[in-house]
């Protein structure tokens, strides 16, 4: 029989400052900085799963909106429908559709996207019923036809509360992800639940949480800028 | 469907536990109900009498539009577990703490509706009111409350479901709420965590129903005809037609019958792998890879706590090296959530400690437990040959429970021995994970063999369990010898007097018809990445998780590499 050719090296932890900051679960700068990278596939998760997501959201949201817009009676069912969908707890729903969808990113993506729906849905909704007559008019009196004014002048001008809406949904869409690890589908909650009672790792995880929806927040502000340049121009002359 | 049906019948009817024991389910559920509510209600009433009279008075002076506007944003993009994380970390666990957390949470839409609500207020109305010659306390009360009720209604609404979806996870924080058999899993089955998740849904769209109630009603008669009362109706209508929907398909699903499959009785047991290991372990220590054990794929799974998340990796990462195609699936749960697992196919190996398999598996008595790590070991692995499962050679560690007081508690009580507790434990308060209820090495134990009869006993997650001694939440902590934390915290042990704890050597569990595909070199790597798993060397890999804060992945290969399994 041979011996173990090599041993596990056994480390004597002294009483030294940087070690016994993290071996008491103390809030450690050095150690954030020298760890960080273990939080970037769970953050790229986290953006996946906001990302597709509030897209989903968007496209079926958008989808209704434009059905309803059309036919008024539509709006209340889907608000009733989508209300209830928003009010069930997300934890709750990443169980609920584990016994249909099993464990994965797939689940945890459908339970955020229902989350979505009545927001984006209500404010597409609001836009588009705040669009002013008279633009309508004048489009309808230029001859364009349904399909023209609903993408060439309503749409355009529903922007401002449609990324209003997205604003929501997407910082609203980053808190619920930290949740989408009880579906099995990872995100910064994962590493969260791992060392919950180390203040480094739930101050870090945590804050790259606040820190994507703060990004998602301005990124859409930026996109409105972009897609409604009137408005900019508007009010530099103001 | 049928699961939705199991669920169902768990809210309705109590049953004996998967782990036998105590009931769970039916009106056992009742005192998490009762739990889920007091958190909810007390939260929300603290932010109502914290919110309301600020954003009133900011209202009516008209400042502060930035901060009650922000703070809303701020409150939907702060996530609710990080919060809860954030007050564990640093205040502890308890119902008073994860009330304070639910306070912060329920505050920003109750505050900015309110504000919104008293800006809105017509002007006309307050300027007539002034005219009138009342007081600001009176324009405040007689005119501008009156008329942002509704508002003010929709703000706690939106509080009440947020909070009751976030008090689902208060188990995190060692409050016992609906959210228990959702988080503990293991004790309840799954049909628990189906039925408790069901039940948590209800709980939020029954308050939103309410409180869209409460809204309408508080609308002041004088400005009702102003708002259309039909269509209010209408969507009222609709929310509880989609409850009854709910309802329908939930009873539904538990008529569709119980069609459980059970899986069928499983080939015979053949171990014969254990020669082929010491053959092969004899030649060298370096993991030599077969390019023939790639069709194999080998799922490794583990329990939720540091030992078996590092333990699960060894494995895992040594299979790798010989060549298997490994997936892991760590952090399952208990050790019945684990054996679920491995039962049900989802995992095809787990390592299980022989104590916890022949009280919590086989509910050995505790005076025919075995005190010989081999004869326990030889007990471990005729009983699971019996269900197809193979039980190799255990670990030289033995990782037991242990009965953890802090030393100022122990010199305080003159606590040596378990036994000690006898006359102090109606004053103290023990905790331990979820599962400890039902275990016979844990709470069950200490009140069958011990006699021990605590003033409260708090579940939480095994994460906490030296947090709980530490911030004096717990007198009674129950933890696994080979924990660094001990020795960093400075807690005693209480020596087991009556025997109650039987040898917890590791022992990997297969699949044994896995084991026969697989060939002789899982056995073979398995036995010898076991015996450098000594007592000492597992308090190291454990104090590099829980102490040094790396990862199980990095210190699993650490101590292939150090120990010259890998390169």
């Amino acid at each position: 029989m041979t011996a173990l050719v090599a041993q596990l090296e056994i480390h004597d932890r002294g009483p030294d400052t940087e070690q016994s900051c993290v071996a008491s679960d103390g809030f450690c700068p050095g150690w954030i900085v020298d760890h960080i990278d273990r939080y970037l596939h769970p953050l790229w998760q986290h953006v996946y799963l906001s990302l597709i997501s509030v897209a989903c959201g968007f496209l079926i949201a958008f989808a209704l909106a434009v059905l309803a817009h059309r036919r008024r009676w539509l709006v209340g069912p889907i608000v009733g429908i989508t209300g209830v969908l928003y009010t069930l707890p997300s934890i709750a729903v990443f169980f609920l559709l584990q016994p249909i969808t099993g464990r994965g990113a797939l689940t945890a993506i459908i339970a955020l996207t229902a989350y979505t729906l009545l927001i984006l849905f209500r404010n597409i909704v609001a836009g588009l019923e705040n669009v002013p007559a008279d633009a309508v008019d004048a489009a309808r009196g230029m001859g364009l036809t349904d399909r023209q004014v609903l993408w060439r002048v309503e749409l355009p001008l529903a922007v401002p509360e449609i990324v209003a809406g997205l604003r929501i949904a997407a910082t609203t869409t980053v808190g619920l992800a930290t949740l989408a690890f009880f579906a099995g589908a990872g995100g910064l909650g994962g590493e969260i639940f791992a060392q919950i009672t180390f203040k480094s790792n739930v101050v870090v995880a945590g804050g790259l949480c606040l820190a994507l929806a703060v990004a998602f927040d301005v990124a859409l502000l930026l996109a409105q800028r972009l897609l409604t340049p009137w408005r900019t121009a508007g009010t530099a002359r103001a | 469907m049928s699961r939705f049906g199991d669920a169902i019948d768990f809210l309705l009817h109590a049953r004996e536990a998967r782990s036998g024991g105590t009931e769970v389910g039916g009106a056992q559920l009742l005192p998490m109900l009762w739990t889920h509510l007091e958190l909810t209600a007390v939260s929300v009433a603290i932010a109502v009498a914290v919110a309301v009279p600020l954003a009133l008075w900011l209202g009516h002076v008209g400042r502060g539009e930035l901060l009650a506007t922000s703070l809303a944003n701020v409150g939907r993009a702060v996530p609710s577990l990080a919060l809860i994380a954030f007050f564990v970390a640093y205040l502890g666990v308890g119902f008073t703490n994860v009330t304070l957390a639910l306070v912060l949470l329920a505050i920003p839409p109750i505050l900015t509706n309110t504000y919104v609500g008293v800006r809105q207020a017509d002007r006309d109305a307050v300027d007539a009111a002034r005219g009138m010659g009342m007081t600001g306390v009176q324009i405040v009360r007689r005119v501008e409350l009156p008329l942002a009720l509704p508002l003010i209604c929709g703000g706690v609404r939106t509080s009440v479901v947020n909070v009751i979806a976030t008090a689902t996870i208060a188990p995190l924080a060692g409050v016992v709420t609906l959210g228990d058999p959702i988080i503990a899993g293991g004790v309840y089955g799954e049909d628990g965590r189906l039925g408790a998740a069901i039940l948590v849904a209800l709980l939020a769209v029954a308050a939103e129903a309410l409180f869209a109630l409460v809204q309408r009603a508080v609308v002041p008669r004088g400005i009702r005809l102003t708002h259309t009362p039909h269509r209010r109706h209408r969507t009222m209508r609709r929310t509880i037609l989609a409850l009854l929907a709910l309802l329908v398909l939930g009873v539904a699903a538990g008529g569709c019958g119980s069609d459980d499959d059970e899986g069928g009785a499983a080939g015979t047991a053949a171990a014969g792998a254990t020669d082929a290991a010491t053959q092969a372990a004899a030649s060298s220590d370096r993991i030599a890879s077969n390019p023939d054990n790639a069709s194999t794929t080998i799922v490794v799974g583990s329990k939720n706590f540091t030992e078996q998340k590092v333990l699960g990796e060894i494995y895992a990462q040594a299979l790798a090296a010989a060549g298997y195609t490994v997936k892991t699936e760590l952090n399952l749960g208990d050790e019945k959530t684990a054996l679920k697992a491995l039962e049900d196919g989802q995992i095809d190996a787990y390592p299980e400690y022989t104590g916890t398999a022949l009280l919590s598996f086989f509910g050995v008595p505790t005076d025919e437990l075995p005190k010989d790590p081999a004869a326990a070991f030889e007990q471990v692995r005729t009983r699971f040959a019996e269900d197809g499962i193979t039980a190799l050679p255990p670990t030289p560690f033995t990782s037991s429970n242990e009965v953890a007081v802090t030393r100022e508690t122990a010199e305080r009580l003159g606590l040596t021995t378990i036994s000690d507790l006898a006359d102090h434990a109606p004053d103290l308060t023990l905790y331990g994970t979820p599962e400890c209820r039902q275990r016979l090495d844990c709470l069950l134990g200490l009140q069958e063999v011990y006699g021990l009869d605590f003033k409260r006993f708090v579940p939480v997650d095994p994460a906490l369990r030296h947090e709980v001694l530490a911030n004096g939440d717990a007198d009674v902590s129950i933890v696994f010898t080979t924990d660094p934390q001990i020795e960093r915290d400075d807690e005693v042990l209480l020596e087991d007097d009556q025997g109650m704890f039987p040898p917890y050597n590791s022992t990997l569990l297969v699949k044994t018809s896995l084991l026969e595909q697989a060939g002789p070199d899982l056995a073979a790597t398995v036995e010898a990445v076991n015996r450098g798993l000594t007592d000492e060397a597992l308090q190291e890999l454990n104090a590099r998780v829980d102490l040094d804060k790396q990862t199980p992945a990095e210190v699993a290969e650490a101590y292939l590499r150090e120990s010259g399994f890998i390169e």
